[in-house]
């Protein structure tokens, strides 16, 4: 089935952010979406966030895993 | 570009998550499946099959499809069958909250720019209809050429391909009989 796991950001640099997975972290590209804060979450695509997603359905989800 | 080729465009950005997240799919067979959609390797059913099976199982419950024959039949399951499936909440995906649902929908958007300053092809879409978006940018992995104002396919951040809005009236009308 089709699935998405949303990355929690933990560092930003630049354009470039540091994704939070709990067993790894990413850096990806954050060119698309200004004003990011840590502490957001996120979706990814080849190496770029490419959404945001709602903190509370994010950890709601991801405890559900 | 062919059924089985669009297939496994609709299916790639699923087997990239499948790799990231759960190893499902190792970084040499997400290759192999590019490849495939790309149309460089030879379509390979019994490894798609293995690789995706819900989607196989949904298409022969859902529209009665053995196996991959014709565009119009891949675009109907994924833009309706795939996508009522997640309305409905089955399976797994009854975990999953609202905008990732609304993430691994197959939609029908309109282009409203090329983003020039990355490197690959990115694109800036628009909703087309009553369709609910929040990407902020789409990854051209197999639509390089889409221009604004053209009708695309995507699914999870990934172009699938070009639509005419006549095509997706006429699946959408022959998916309801």
């Amino acid at each position: 089935m089709c699935l998405a796991i949303p990355g929690k950001v933990i560092k930003i640099d630049g354009e470039q952010a540091t994704l939070d997975y709990g067993e790894e972290q990413r850096v990806v590209g954050a060119q698309f979406t200004p004003n990011l804060k840590i502490g957001e979450y996120v979706l990814v695509q080849a190496k770029m966030i490419v959404q945001r997603v709602p903190k509370e359905q994010a950890e709601k989800f991801l405890e559900s895993l | 570009m062919n059924a089985q080729q669009l297939f496994l465009r609709y299916a790639y950005s699923c087997g990239e998550v499948q790799r990231d997240c759960f190893q499902d799919i190792t970084p040499e067979e997400l290759e192999r499946i590019k490849q495939m959609a790309l149309g460089d390797e030879k379509f390979d059913e019994a490894f798609v099959r293995d690789k995706y099976p819900a989607a196989f199982e949904r298409m022969q419950r859902k529209m009665k499809l053995s196996t991959i024959s014709t565009e119009e039949e891949i675009d109907s399951y994924f833009l309706l069958a795939h996508n009522e499936a997640i309305e409905e909440r089955e399976g797994n995906y009854s975990k999953l909250p609202d905008d990732i649902c609304e993430y691994c929908k197959a939609k029908v958007v309109q282009v409203v720019e090329r983003i020039d300053k990355l490197p690959g092809t990115w694109y800036k879409v628009t909703p087309f209809g009553n369709e609910v978006v929040h990407q902020e940018a789409v990854h051209g992995e197999f639509v390089d050429d889409a221009e604004p104002g053209e009708l695309v396919v995507i699914h999870q951040g990934v172009v699938v391909r070009k639509i005419s809005e006549e095509y997706y009236t006429k699946i959408k009308q022959k998916y309801a009989r």
